[in-house]
């Protein structure tokens, strides 16, 4: 793909100095917290916690759909304050349209955004192919299981030629197994795009698993408490997890995190 | 209970994922056992009809005047042999007429008024105070204010099948409106205000606009019954009322039976089509 030489100059972002609150019941309360972060060009960045510790939020900041009320996100050098294109998001199960096939979910983007001289359709029959799912063009999501909806999912946020793919737990809904497969397959689809990659996720061995970088956070309000460097070699596979360092890692994100779900389950229940 | 609730739940075995189109031949013989029951249960039905007229059965409700099915079909072949084109065509003229223009209008309107505050404001208090008005009373102001009867009868007609489109058109668009998963998705893709709205609050009210289709058609018709009965000339509703006036009672349940099939008939129309619209629906309704 002839984008790659400029993607990996491209997908920086910034996030400086952000807090997000809401207000409810009018109590002013803050998701997040005087967050900084750089996350740079081609780099798979996990943000994990536990749930309720803003972790969504984060990643719905960095998408535009969420405003924060102090500080800036920028993607190269430019604020983000809508959803835009450049930006493409993987949205948790079920988030496919079922009034369109699958090949149509997946041109839906390149239709009306229309860069390049590929035509929608060649897009969408490409990144099938890349799924392996050429075979279910022609299919209805409800037609799919967990696992394959997933896949058009990607497709079809990748199918933008986004600069950053943003994933909201997005293999959440899925059994370990296809996890497992959706989780290398991942990691394949990434090296082959060398786009940046931020991933949201509750879950420890997938975080160690995909990223360089995992950001820890801790909640209410959330915090980054730790950049930690995930230092295991690529290309990942099944040996990966039985690893030493591996297991190490998981330790040191299985106490940080058992920390802040004990701290968050008391504060829930002042 | 059909054979696409099997192929549904095979899904989940990633196997056969087509819904499987079944042949007439195929369907009539899966569903033989229903089609059975159904027809003694409308046996049944004219049998004890027949029984009823034939006791001259008169407690609270009186019998002795309700002509009995053999009459009513004696009746329906006399009519057919009466010229019967005029009135079946004035009728189904009248009903097209007002709900083609009743699903423009109402759909158009719904589409507006569903998916924004101020068109709402706008429009809303005043159709919401004509609403409750029934057909009846709209007779005498449609005479007066249409050149002719038959304008006011399509006119009645419309009124009948404009506001359930109108309101169920409106309440699926605030429905699709409320999912902010599916419009998030296209602003990440990077669709404007016309894309979301084209793309996906659109196709994701179409079940509720299709609703509001299939009673827009019922109420057409009675709509339309009323105003024949009032204004009309040729048309079943009027043949109905003139065979009251006249006292020629066959006639009467005969014209009641076909409004009652016509209106069946086109409803089942309505939903036909507007299902073709929607391809990617599969319903299980006993496999909940």
């Amino acid at each position: 793909m002839n984008q790659n030489i400029f993607t990996k100059t491209k997908g920086k972002v910034v996030i400086d100095n952000i807090s997000i609150s809401y207000s409810s019941r009018n109590e002013q309360i803050y998701a997040l917290k005087d967050i900084s972060a750089t996350i740079n060009p081609g780099e798979f960045v996990c943000i994990l916690g536990p749930s309720g510790c803003g972790k969504s939020s984060l990643l719905n900041g960095i998408a535009g759909f969420v405003n924060p009320s102090n500080g800036k996100i920028a993607l190269d050098n430019k604020v983000i304050n809508k959803p835009s294109p450049e930006m493409g998001m993987v949205f948790q199960q079920y988030s496919l349209y079922p009034w369109k096939t699958v090949k149509e979910n997946i041109s839906f983007g390149p239709s009306i955004n229309k860069k390049g001289n590929e035509s929608p359709e060649e897009i969408a029959v490409k990144f099938l192919d890349m799924i392996g799912l050429s075979k279910y063009a022609n299919h209805y999501p409800n037609e799919l299981s967990g696992g394959m909806q997933q896949r058009v999912g990607i497709a079809r946020a990748l199918a933008n030629y986004p600069d950053v793919l943003l994933m909201d737990e997005p293999f959440g809904a899925l059994d370990s197994q296809t996890r497992i497969i959706m989780q290398e397959n991942l990691l394949k689809i990434w090296r082959e795009f060398k786009i940046t990659v931020v991933f949201v996720t509750h879950d420890i061995d997938e975080a160690v698993f995909l990223a360089d970088r995992i950001l820890l956070m801790s909640t209410l309000p959330g915090k980054i408490k730790r950049d930690l460097k995930i230092d295991l070699p690529r290309p990942r596979d099944k040996e990966t997890t039985d690893s030493k360092r591996f297991i190490e890692l998981r330790q040191i994100c299985h106490s940080l995190i058992r920390e802040e779900s004990i701290k968050a389950f008391e504060k829930q229940n002042q | 209970m059909t054979p696409t609730n099997v192929s549904s739940k095979s899904n989940f075995y990633f196997k056969s994922y087509r819904k499987e189109r079944l042949m007439l031949w195929e369907l009539i013989r899966i569903n033989s056992k229903t089609y059975t029951r159904k027809l003694i249960s409308i046996i049944l039905f004219f049998l004890l009809w027949e029984f009823l007229c034939w006791i001259d059965f008169n407690f609270i409700i009186n019998f002795v005047f309700v002509p009995t099915p053999v009459e009513v079909i004696n009746a329906f072949i006399q009519f057919i042999n009466d010229s019967p084109w005029v009135h079946f065509k004035a009728s189904i003229l009248r009903v097209i007429g007002g709900f083609i223009s009743g699903s423009i209008l109402g759909i158009f309107v719904g589409l507006l008024i569903g998916s924004s505050k101020i068109l709402e404001d706008f429009l809303a208090t005043p159709l919401e105070l004509l609403r409750p008005i029934p057909a009846v009373a709209w007779i005498p102001l449609a005479i007066l204010m249409f050149p002719d009867a038959e304008s006011g009868m399509y006119y009645i007609t419309f009124v009948g099948a404009f506001y359930p489109i109108l309101i169920s058109t409106q309440k699926a668009v605030e429905n699709s409106l409320s999912d902010r998963l599916m419009i998030r998705v296209g602003q990440s893709l990077g669709a404007n205000s016309f894309q979301l709205f084209k793309d996906i609050i659109v196709p994701s009210s179409l079940p509720g606009i299709s609703a509001g289709l299939v009673i827009g058609m019922g109420n057409a018709w009675f709509c339309l019954v009323t105003a024949e009965i009032i204004a009309g000339r040729f048309g079943i509703g009027y043949k109905t009322w003139e065979s009251y006036v006249i006292s020629e009672y066959p006639p009467i349940v005969m014209g009641m039976v076909l409004i009652g099939l016509m209106g069946a008939f086109s409803s089942f129309v309505v939903l036909k089509i507007t299902d073709s619209f929607m391809p990617w629906r599969t319903i299980s309704k006993d496999g909940i």
